[in-house]
């Protein structure tokens, strides 16, 4: 998924270029692993049950519609409010990326030829509105995934058995070949076309959550859907509040899948920028901020305030794609000098700093199966760029650099047209508004050359960064959904990766080792230009407690102690 | 329960050769990292991946396959000449370099790794923390005694079809690999039917058995490649790292086998697993992690 930076916070981060130039101190430090992993490991400790947590961010992430809403900020909230047949282990660490059952009794069952599941629903959880879970609520919801035609619904879940109809017709979608349900035995199969040994990380995403079987065909917006989680939505206003309080029907089935939470509200306002955000939690008047922190405070943050920040590199990447189908970058030469005249260790900085962000040598992040130890183009080396540029034959052409009007997004634009200068292009910026900028550059009749962006992980899975945005099928042209922004279709790279995806099946590490051979590849024919890997960093008030990082998920917000 | 997601993965370069590892968890933490050096010699890193768990209690975990099996490069046309104990003690000292943690790390060899990293101890290299030698003999020739005796207990006709299939050369027939696998079913994993990850490593033998045959030969039990007369016994004094010694009570390596590297280890404990062969990290794996590590925390 993407993840958009905001205007304010990004206006901020310019300052640490400055103070990076002049010396300024680090920011900072990582968190205690120690303190994390044995809070992490205890059964709940009533002692810290109670209280309300207060978050804060700019402004409200969207949707409350689990089915539908696609950005990180609510999937983090989602975590407390709804559950699916299986989740990611609700732990901090490396563990966070294991699947257990938790709407289900058990890992299903999977038929020899990896194309069904079956699952035994566990009995007696209960949706906040009242009414026991069943296998009718799950059909239904993943009926309602196509109904609502969410993000999603033709891609992680277009695999299940009547999926492909269910796409074209959204409101007439019947599963009833591809999810099944026994009533009596109360079981729930699923049916896949062809064997998927990732469908069930996609069943453990907000996406495929069980919601009650009557939850309205549409977009419930700003409408509380009561789902099976410690929490539910009092209220939400995405220009003011979210108000999260205790589902007084849950009882904890599974402390892995679901624990019960500490705080008994959990109170997420919008509208501070983030300094003022940074302000009222050094000030004990909130207890968390969302957005970036803005680089002018890291270093305050990092010295007065270190026992209160937790760094957490994330499972995601910032990239240029380069339009493999238009001059210059139709050339492997042109794209190859590109990356060879970055300086990532100067785009970090632009970032905000070595604390915020490392550089990326690789397409896969650290953390992501199939991410291997190599680097081709390890410092800038701006001669064999220029050499390259003339080899290409495309010296002297023009450029433009399209990037989103967010502050970051402006800095590194200028930087890629300065260095496009330096190794013979005539190059320039085009700043375009942050609202349509993605779809924008997704769309090949704009004919974007270059363009900066970012890449979350959906789950943990080498595909869902090298497949989504560089196979040929992910290349739509004309439509403003076509993710593999550059365009390039290479039909050998595509069948190691459908390759790499069959091994998976029956051994993983082997597969992974065939990613990590693709991801060379692709690094070195240059279609995209990696970056950095941006961290995390959470900065919470100092009476929080029990902070812990999910990789999928970030922070476990219902874990927070405040009491 | 689940085995990790590695953090990172790929190959360190190994005079002409490429060592393939993976790495669940972060090298740089403030735990001290633990190499795992998987059994055969041969096996396969796959059995040992639970040990991956140790990742959460924030501690990186180091797996590799050994030269000539898995994911590194296979070698089907070396002889006995090629593959020795000093192959893969470079091997190793390669690996930790590569990886940069050569000064700081703990070692865990289970079967022929506990073997190896016995071989690595006795060294007295700077960067060892800690060891810990799981389910190893400390002489083959107590390995090939206590195994006679405790085939001498399978069922008469079991322990028959071993002895005549063996004396004729066909161990690779079907009776011979049934009877093996109940010798295997009592002291080398009691989980029937094997965990996938188990299954993995016994195809990737069967797949090259090169290194297994050559070295240790055509069963656990049936020891007569190059490794028959290995001992380590008479320099495990030289042992500096503080040890913990893991097996199972049914363990084909036996509390005699075993008892060497207690009496001549300095630094050393020894945990008996009461419901485990060959394996605990698999057969007793909750217990086998806290026990693990408990140890390397107090040796970091």
């Amino acid at each position: 998924m993407k993840r958009t930076i905001s205007i304010a916070a990004g206006a901020a981060l310019l300052a640490l270029s400055v103070a990076a130039c002049s010396g300024g101190s680090s920011p900072a430090g990582p968190a205690d692993p120690a303190g994390s992993s044995q809070a992490s490991s205890a059964g709940f400790q009533e002692q810290h049950r109670g209280g309300t947590l207060r978050l804060q961010a700019k402004a409200g992430d969207g949707t409350l519609d689990p089915h539908i809403n696609y950005s990180n900020g609510n999937w983090q909230v989602f975590q407390a409010m709804y559950d699916g047949l299986l989740a990611f282990k609700k732990v901090g660490g490396e563990a966070s990326y294991d699947l257990v059952p938790d709407l289900a009794e058990a890992m299903p069952q999977v038929s020899q030829d990896g194309r069904s599941y079956t699952f035994t629903l566990r009995k007696g959880v209960k949706f906040a509105g009242g009414g026991e879970v069943t296998v009718d609520d799950v059909v239904a919801s993943f009926e309602r995934i196509y109904k609502v035609s969410g993000p999603t619904s033709g891609t992680f879940y277009a695999g299940i058995v009547g999926a492909a109809a269910c796409v074209k017709k959204p409101k007439e979608c019947t599963l009833d070949k591809g999810v099944v349900a026994d009533k009596a035995k109360n079981t729930v199969t699923i049916n896949l076309v062809e064997p998927d040994s990732e469908f069930p990380l996609k069943l453990a995403l907000p996406h495929a959550a069980v919601l009650p079987k009557d939850t309205p065909d549409k977009d419930q917006g700003t409408k509380p859907i009561g789902g099976t989680g410690p929490y539910t939505a009092a209220s939400y206003d995405p220009n003011k509040e979210l108000k999260l309080v205790r589902n007084p029907n849950f009882t904890e089935w599974s402390r892995e899948a679901q624990p019960q939470g500490y705080p008994d509200e959990i109170v997420y306002s919008y509208g501070l920028t983030a300094e003022a955000a940074v302000t009222a939690v050094q000030n004990g008047q909130a207890d968390w901020v969302f957005d970036p922190l803005p680089a002018d405070r890291l270093s305050e943050i990092g010295t007065k305030y270190a026992s209160q920040a937790h760094v957490n590199q994330l499972s995601a990447f910032w990239y240029l794609p380069l339009n493999t189908n238009l001059a210059p970058f139709d050339k492997p030469e042109a794209r190859q000098a590109l990356n060879w005249a970055i300086d990532r260790q100067a785009v970090v900085k632009m970032y905000g700093g070595a604390n915020v962000a490392q550089p990326a040598c690789t397409l896969l992040p650290p953390g992501i199966p199939g991410h291997a130890d190599f680097c081709d183009f390890p410092k800038p080396d701006l001669a064999k760029a220029k050499e390259l540029v003339q080899q290409s034959g495309t010296a002297g052409q023009e450029v433009s650099v399209v990037v989103a009007d967010d502050e970051v997004g402006k800095q590194i634009g200028e930087y890629v047209r300065s260095t496009l200068e330096q190794i013979g292009y005539q190059a320039k910026l085009k700043v375009i508004s942050t609202n349509i900028h993605f779809t924008y550059i997704q769309n090949d009749k704009n004919k974007v050359q270059v363009s900066v962006s970012q890449w979350y992980a959906d789950y943990p899975a080498a595909s869902d960064f090298l497949h989504v945005l560089l196979s040929c099928a992910s290349f739509r042209p004309g439509s403003d959904s076509s993710i593999n922004i550059s365009g390039y279709c290479d039909k050998d790279i595509d069948a190691r990766m459908a390759e790499a995806m069959t091994l998976d099946r029956t051994d993983k590490d082997a597969a992974n080792a065939k990613w990590g051979e693709i991801d060379r590849d692709l690094t070195k024919a240059s279609p995209i230009i990696p970056l950095f890997t941006p961290k995390q960093v959470d900065f919470v008030s100092s009476r929080v407690g029990n902070y812990q990082f999910h990789k999928q998920f970030f922070m476990l917000i219902s874990q927070l102690w405040v009491k | 329960m689940a085995i990790p997601e590695p953090t990172t993965q790929g190959l360190a370069p190994f005079k002409d050769w490429h060592t393939w590892y993976r790495v669940t968890g972060d090298l740089n933490a403030d735990k001290a990292p633990l190499v795992v050096l998987h059994g055969g010699p041969g096996a396969a890193h796959d059995y040992t991946l639970r040990m991956a768990r140790l990742a959460e209690q924030d501690r990186a975990v180091v797996h590799y396959d050994q030269l000539g099996v898995g994911l590194s490069t296979h070698l089907p046309d070396r002889g006995a000449g090629f593959w020795t104990a000093e192959l893969f003690l470079d091997e190793l000292d390669n690996l930790l370099a590569h990886l940069g943690i050569a000064g700081r790390y703990h070692l865990i060899g289970q079967s022929w790794g506990g073997m190896l990293a016995a071989e690595h101890a006795v060294l007295r290299p700077e960067g060892l923390k800690g060891l810990i030698i799981a389910d190893s003999p400390a002489s083959m020739k107590l390995w090939r005694e206590e195994c006679d005796r405790l085939r001498a207990e399978l069922p008469a006709e079991v322990e028959r079809t071993l002895r005549e299939h063996e004396a004729a050369g066909t161990t690779d027939s079907p009776e011979y690999r049934a009877a093996e696998k109940v010798f295997n079913a009592r002291h080398v994993c009691m989980i029937v039917p094997n965990p996938p990850e188990v299954l993995a490593s016994d195809a990737k033998t069967a797949e090259d058995p090169t290194v297994y045959h050559t070295m240790n030969g055509p069963t656990e039990f049936h020891v007569v490649g190059t490794l028959q007369d290995w001992s380590v016994v008479d320099r495990l004094h030289r042992v500096t790292a503080p040890t913990l010694l893991v097996s199972g009570r049914h363990d084909e390596a036996t509390p005699r086998t075993v008892q060497p590297f207690a009496d001549h280890i300095p630094d050393v404990r020894w945990q008996i697993f009461e419901h485990s062969s060959h394996m605990p990290h698999i057969e007793e794996e909750e217990l086998f992690l806290q026990v693990v590590g408990s140890f390397l925390d107090s040796t970091d």
